[in-house]
This record gives C-alpha cells, structure tokens and sequence, in this order.
C-alpha cells in the first residue's frame, strides 16, 4: 500500500512538472501572440460577423433537407433562399470589412471607428472589385471568405498609415471650435485620399491584383489547415493551454485558425449550394463536434459521473457545471473541481479525451462515414443537436456522436473515480480535524 | 455596489476612470500585464488588479471573491 502511495505521489509529482513546463514554456509565447493588437482586432473582428455567417447559412438548411418530401415543398423557393445565402455567406468579408476597421481603430485612441471602417471598404472594394464601367458591374468573388487574408492586409495597412498620418501630422488640424466630427473627417481627409489613390493605383492603373497573388500564397496554407495533423496540432495545444488555465481557444480554434476556419466551411457551403461534394473536413464546427463536446476535454460525460459522488464537493461542482455544460461552458468544471493544472486530469484531459474525439471524427468523416459540416452554428449548441445542424441534418453524425460520448464517459470513468477518492479523503481529514 | 463587464480583448474600450478595481478572470490572465500598462497609460497607475481566485471562481463563489476584493482595496473605499 506505501510503495503504491510512493507511486502514486511520484507520478502526480511528474504530472506537476509537466504542468509547469507548459505554463513556463509552451503558454506564453502563445499568449503573446494572442495579445498581438492587430491578430486581437481580427480575432474580435471576426467573431463580430458570426451571427451574420449563422444567419446567412440557415438557408442552405432549407435548400437541403434531408427528407425529400420535404425538399418538394421548398423547392420552388430555392432560388430566393439562395439569394440570402449569397448576399450573407459569399459577401461575408465585406461586412468583416467595417467590422476590421472599427476593431483596428479602436487600438489607437486618434482614429475613429466608424472612419477608419469607410476607408477600409472602400480600399478594399477597389482592390477586390474595381467596377467595370462598360457593364456598370463589379465582381463579387472577392466578397466571399476568398478575399479574407487580402481584406486582413488592407485593413492593417490602412489602419497603421493613419496613424502614422496623425502622429507625424500628415492631416488638416481644423481650428477647435470645429465640431469634433466635422474636425475628424476633415482631418483623416489626406491619408484616406493617399490610401485610396495608392490602391487604385496599385489595382487599376498598374493592374496588380493582391487579391490573386495572397490566393496564391495562402492557398497552401488553406491546404494544411484542412489536415489531421493541423487538427491534432490545434487541439493539442487547445488542451495544453486549458491544463494551465489559460483560454487555448483564443490562440488555436479561434486566434490562429478561424481565418482558416471559415473560408474552409464557406467553401462547403459554397460546394452545397453548387450541389458538389464537400471539400473539407475542419472547421469551426467539427472542432465542436469532436473535439469540444460540452467544452474543452469532454467534460459533460465527467459531470454525469460527478452528480451522485460521494465527495460533496465534486457533487457540488457537478450540479453548478452540469447547465453551463450542456451549452459547452466548462469553466465551472475547469476551475471549480479543478482539473486546471491537476496532476490526476492531466492524461486524460490532455492525451485520452479531445486528442482522440478529434482524430474519431477526422477519421469518419475521411472514410465517409459521416459528413463534414457546411452550417455555421453557434458554439454554444447541445451536443447531440450539434452534429444534426451543422450537417444540415445527417442522422449518422449524430449517432457516431452519441458513440463518441459513451466512449468518452468509459476513458473518464477510472480518473474521476480515483479523483473522488482524492476528494472524499480530504472531506473526512478535514471533518476529523474539526 | 456597481459591476461592468467586458470582454477582455476589448479593454481599450474601458473607462478606467470609473472602477475601483478591475477583476480579470483566471483564464485570460495572460492579459494582465498588457491590461495594466493600458491603465497606466490613462492615468491611473494605482488601480488595484486581481485575478479571481480559479476555485472560486469556477463555485461562482461570490462572498470569497468579494473578501478577496476588499482586501486589495485602500481603506478609505472599502
């Protein structure tokens, strides 16, 4: 019993360390890189435009129904429901466009929002879709989730040459007594004028379209975006970060790879809408399918565990989380067990739990098994509901969810049992001490 | 007792100059620093910071948080 105790200290002693060189080494240059003002204000930006891409893809839930009888009824009105799926999902960075400008600008204290927006629409219309003026037309396809990173180019341009105009006086100072909004157009008059005549040079005049040559640049990017390993990779460090307390989701699902996030699930919409096959598997939506089921780590199959334990705390946090839970808020869980930076969870949470949810879905979904996501929905929905939406209503996602979870509560199961045991030792130390 | 909450990425929003202290919760505690300077910057180099405490604030324990609270704030605005 002694030399299983000394075995049992020395491994939660190594699972310590562990913990401590992802808090030391791994977090912090993330974090850093999460706190980046610019890589910030597109994040925030981004997140801005969700409910627009939500609204814009519930359409394609009524183009697509999964029982023919009742894709006959919709059918006459397709094409009307199809024009809302394009004049939200494929013109989506136009609006990310104002949403940018105004976050951008909110980093210096000079520039104002709602001018710094303009200016960025504008440059970037300029340089996606300069208007043919024998037709009176313009192109839209750099409208769609394809002019993202160029977007993500003007926009830091734009923002950092008008304060740069500002701070070294590049602007028309109008008296004082001038109204403050009628001092701010006028002086953000010069920079705009040098912004706008600059990208029309460089698109109409010269002919250099940014928007194909950062296609090309990212196109392979998009590329590894869409693997397992850039999958594994992200939900490794997801979990890493969680283990030490810090919100991993800021700096992978939704820092790093959103952009990629959703140009990827745009063109599955895109793909739907054209009646084509789907081309990728990750999304923003398979991460909460497979990898975030109830929140980070799987959670919810635990607190089910939890909720007739015989520790009154951990009763206590199931019953507090288990709400929260079910729309995949987890901090309850996290902190209040804890599992954040608790030797006992780190295998678990780290290696057994969202690692292998994400490589099962993976899997299915390249086998075809199940199908990828093309609806945007909020990361908040139940599981279960999840995969059904997100799919546009594939029963087989559900089911192979369903599996997932029950899989989930077996992996679970010893550690939360041996972390009671932990609990309920301490509950009667400290009843006895009383 | 008055509370505002805001996101953490948008403290640049924040006026400062109407809180006594600023909570900041343990999962985006990596802003502090950065959230701090902000605040500084504003002119208020002197605003009591804390991250809440993460079993307390995982229990939504509210009295614990508060007691935390009271003891990082001078007497006078206690």
């Amino acid at each position: 019993m002694e030399e299983k105790q000394i075995k049992a200290s020395q491994f939660e002693a190594l699972m310590d360390r562990f913990g401590a060189w992802i808090e030391r080494y791994l977090a912090p240059p993330l974090v850093k890189m999460g706190n980046q003002r610019h890589f910030a204000a597109i994040r925030a930006a981004l997140i801005r435009t969700i409910p627009l891409i939500i609204v814009g893809s519930i359409p394609l839930i009524f183009t697509n129904l999964p029982v023919q009888s009742w894709a006959d009824v919709m059918a006459p009105y397709n094409e009307m429901l199809n024009i809302l799926y394009t004049m939200t999902m494929n013109f989506m960075t136009l609006y990310l466009a104002v949403s940018l400008g105004s976050e951008l600008a909110r980093m210096y204290e000079e520039q104002d929002p709602t001018i710094i927006a303009i200016v960025t629409v504008a440059c970037f219309i300029i340089t996606v879709a300069p208007v043919d003026l024998a037709t009176g037309t313009l192109s839209i396809s750099g409208f769609s989730a394809k002019g993202m990173f160029t977007l993500f180019v003007i926009a830091i341009i734009v923002v950092e040459f008008m304060h740069f105009a500002y701070k070294h006086n590049v602007i028309i100072r109008l008296p004082k007594v001038v109204p403050s909004g009628i001092a701010q157009s006028f002086a953000s008059l010069l920079p705009m004028t040098i912004l706008l005549v600059f990208f029309w040079l460089l698109r109409v005049v010269i002919g250099f379209d940014l928007n194909a040559v950062l296609g090309l640049i990212v196109s392979p990017l998009i590329s590894v975006s869409d693997t397992w390993y850039a999958a594994f990779i992200c939900a490794l460090l997801l979990q890493a970060l969680w283990f030490v307390g810090i919100h991993g989701g800021s700096f992978t699902v939704w820092g790093v790879m959103y952009p990629f996030l959703m140009a990827n699930i745009a063109e599955n919409a895109a793909s739907v809408a054209a009646g084509q096959p789907m081309p990728h598997i990750i999304t923003e939506p398979f991460f909460y399918s497979w990898t975030m089921i109830g929140g980070v780590g799987m959670t919810l199959p635990l607190l089910f565990i939890w909720l007739k334990s015989k520790s009154a705390h951990l009763r206590e946090v199931a019953r507090l989380s288990i709400m929260p839970g079910v729309f995949c808020v987890n901090e309850p869980v996290l902190f209040g067990a804890p599992i954040v930076l608790n030797p006992l969870m780190f295998i678990p949470f780290i290696f057994l739990t969202s690692l292998l949810g994400t490589m099962y879905g993976y899997v299915l979904t390249a086998f075809g098994w199940i199908s990828p996501a093309y609806i945007q929905i909020p990361w908040t929905t139940p599981p279960l509901l999840q995969p059904y939406l997100s799919t546009g209503g594939d029963w087989r996602n559900v089911i192979a969810q369903a599996i997932l979870i029950v899989i989930m509560g077996i992996i679970w199961y010893p550690f939360a049992k041996l972390y009671e045991k932990r609990c309920l030792d301490e509950e009667v130390a400290n009843t006895e001490a009383e | 007792m008055d509370i505002c909450c805001y996101a953490s990425l948008r403290y640049r929003t924040c006026d400062f100059g109407c809180v006594d202290i600023v909570l900041l919760a343990p999962q985006v505690k990596g802003q502090l620093d950065d959230i701090k300077k902000y605040a500084a910057e504003k002119g208020y180099p002197g605003l009591p910071f804390m991250v809440i405490p993460m079993r307390e604030y995982g229990l939504a324990k509210a009295d614990a948080i508060l007691q935390a609270m009271l003891k990082l704030l001078p007497e006078a605005d206690q």
